[in-house]
């Protein structure tokens, strides 16, 4: 479904990825792990369009995003959900739900799609009419994910939405997202330095220093291997 | 001073308020979504009134009634103005939207300057005449409190003010102007599109400023090609003194310089008319930069 292909990619200052080379499949959940800096969110960036590519190439089922504007890419269905939430603060959230759906012109769907949020994060409807910037980080986060469903992706993005959040919440989002794939059948792409429980999630997992995939596999694999096990894990 | 005095006074004040917020309404708008203070904004409100005033020159000739040659002008130089706004966009910032702050308000200047000296080139350097459509006929029998400009005036701005709070609040595009505002790389992650949306905007603020600029050449019966630079500043004036970037901000800082000056030029000195909106400026600026009703908003990362 999305492929990338030995992409060097960065900021006008530095490119920061490397001849980075990575493949998710449809229905698969796959995590790329990596520590601060490592480039996670510029991988993400890179599909969404927000970073400049200096080379490879960057494919979703099959054509070229590269080019491409963001506005369009989310035509697509290749949803991304930054990192630190970004909600809109001057919304509510019911406001913030509706900006997911900018797009879609079925009002039925949307609705159905408002009321599937609703039911993953259910925090969210009693707080529909409150504004995004007084919302707590676990709700911020929930909301941030609920507004990625509402364009109803295809790929969804996901940039470290564990980060910051009580351990019980991180498991409440680590859950909702095994159950959107599972559900609602859509493939994801997490990124996250949470590597332990994001292993424990997907199906598939690169692993990411310095712009660099320097090991890649399957999810229970890469959790047995010493240097994952030493370098991500905690030793243990 | 007596209270039919008063209220003259205050009448008058309120209706210097509703054109200055309708300058102003352009400039927190495209304040708000580029971050940049578009100086040219004067000139779009010195243009509608050309354009209007060149229209009636034009269309008089046709043998219209006059309430649809007035009509037919006014829509058609709204529509000419909000075209120069589009186009100082695409021309003058549009390429240079992400470079230094600096560089866009460099260009901003140039364009201002560069209209004000097309305009006089094109036109004149002296006073044109307007056909006074707005009469000062008073409203009521035994009193000159209201009269009938004041009022057409009001009525406008309030209209124009509901249309777009409804506009920002419920449309889709009024909702992308308000993604783009809050956040704007976010707003890009939910695919508004972001060069559609802000052409709206500069589109939206030059309606109002058009509208502004020909309800107060219809009201005095003169225009110059330098009464944009004034306006311009003390619209600019009064969007920093509500909060840039807030559009209810700038409503309330319009009417507040507008009574200021009215009262300022009666109680103290007409001498000193263009004087208060510095004053106020600068107490703004050292008392709550971010203005009356702005957030101290932290940077973005
Ligand atoms: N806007 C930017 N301009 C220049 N360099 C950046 C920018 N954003 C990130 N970087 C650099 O790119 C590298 C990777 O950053 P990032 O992708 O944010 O890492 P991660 O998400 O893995 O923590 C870092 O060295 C960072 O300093
Ligand atoms: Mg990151």
């Amino acid at each position: 479904m999305l492929k990338i292909e030995s992409v060097n990619a960065g900021y006008r200052e530095a490119v920061v990825l490397h001849e980075m080379t990575i493949e998710v499949n449809e229905g698969e959940i796959v995590t790329l792990i990596g520590g601060n800096g490592a480039g996670k969110s510029t991988t993400l960036m890179t599909i969404s369009g927000l970073v400049k590519v200096f080379g490879g190439d960057v494919l979703f089922e099959g054509t070229s995003l590269l080019g491409v504007t963001p506005e369009k890419i989310v035509k697509h269905g290749v949803i991304h959900v930054p990192e630190g939430r970004r909600i809109f603060p001057n919304m509510s959230v019911l406001e913030n739900l509706d900006m997911g759906s900018m797009l879609r012109k079925n009002r039925a769907e949307i609705d159905k799609d408002r009321e599937n949020v609703f039911e993953l994060f259910p925090i969210l409807h009693e707080r529909r009419n409150q504004v995004g910037s007084t919302l707590s980080g676990g709700e911020q986060q929930m909301l941030a994910i609920g507004r990625g469903l509402m364009a109803r992706p295809k790929l969804l993005l996901l940039d470290e939405p564990s980060l910051g959040l009580a351990p019980i919440l991180v498991q409440q989002i680590f859950s909702v997202i095994r159950k959107i794939r599972d559900d609602q059948g859509c493939t994801v792409f997490l990124v996250e330095q949470n590597a332990n429980q994001a292993l424990q999630v997907s199906d598939r997992g690169y692993v990411l220093a310095t712009g660099e995939i320097k090991l890649s596999g399957e999810s229970d694999i890469l959790l047995k291997n010493e240097d994952v096990k030493n370098t991500y894990l905690g030793a243990s | 001073m007596s209270l039919e005095y008063f209220l003259q006074v205050f009448v008058s004040g309120f209706t210097r308020g509703s054109i200055y917020a309708l300058i102003a309404l352009g400039y927190t708008m495209v304040y708000g979504i580029i971050q940049l203070i578009n100086f040219a904004h004067g000139e779009i409100y010195m243009i509608g009134a050309f354009s209007l005033l060149i229209l009636i020159g034009v269309l008089s000739m046709l043998n219209l009634p006059v309430l649809a040659l007035i009509l037919i002008a006014v829509l058609v130089s709204i529509l000419y103005s909000a075209g120069y706004g589009f186009t100082i966009e695409r021309l003058a910032y549009r390429q240079i939207r992400n470079a230094q702050r600096l560089s866009l308000l460099i260009s901003a200047i140039g364009m201002s300057m560069f209209l004000q000296n097309y305009v006089l080139l094109a036109q004149t350097s002296s006073f044109l005449y307007f056909p006074k459509f707005l009469e000062d006929i008073p409203l009521f029998q035994n009193t000159n409190i209201l009269n009938a400009s004041q009022a057409v005036i009001f009525s406008a701005t309030a209209l124009i003010m509901i249309l777009l709070t409804v506009f920002v609040r419920y449309t889709r595009t009024g909702k992308a102007m308000r993604a783009l505002s809050q956040d704007r790389t976010m707003a890009v992650l939910v695919g508004v599109p972001t060069n559609r949306t802000i052409s709206i905007t500069f589109i939206i603020g030059s309606i109002t400023a058009a509208i502004g600029g020909g309800l107060v050449s219809a009201q005095i019966g003169q225009i110059h090609f330098y009464m944009g630079f004034i306006a311009g500043i003390k619209a600019f004036v009064a969007a920093v003194l509500g909060g840039i970037g807030n559009i209810p901000g700038a409503v309330l800082g319009s009417f507040i310089l507008g009574l200021t000056e009215s009262f300022g030029t009666t109680l103290i000195s007409s001498d000193y008319e263009d004087v208060f909106a510095f004053i106020i400026l600068i107490l703004i600026l050292i008392v709550k930069p971010s203005g009356l009703l702005g957030k101290n908003r932290s940077e973005k990362v």
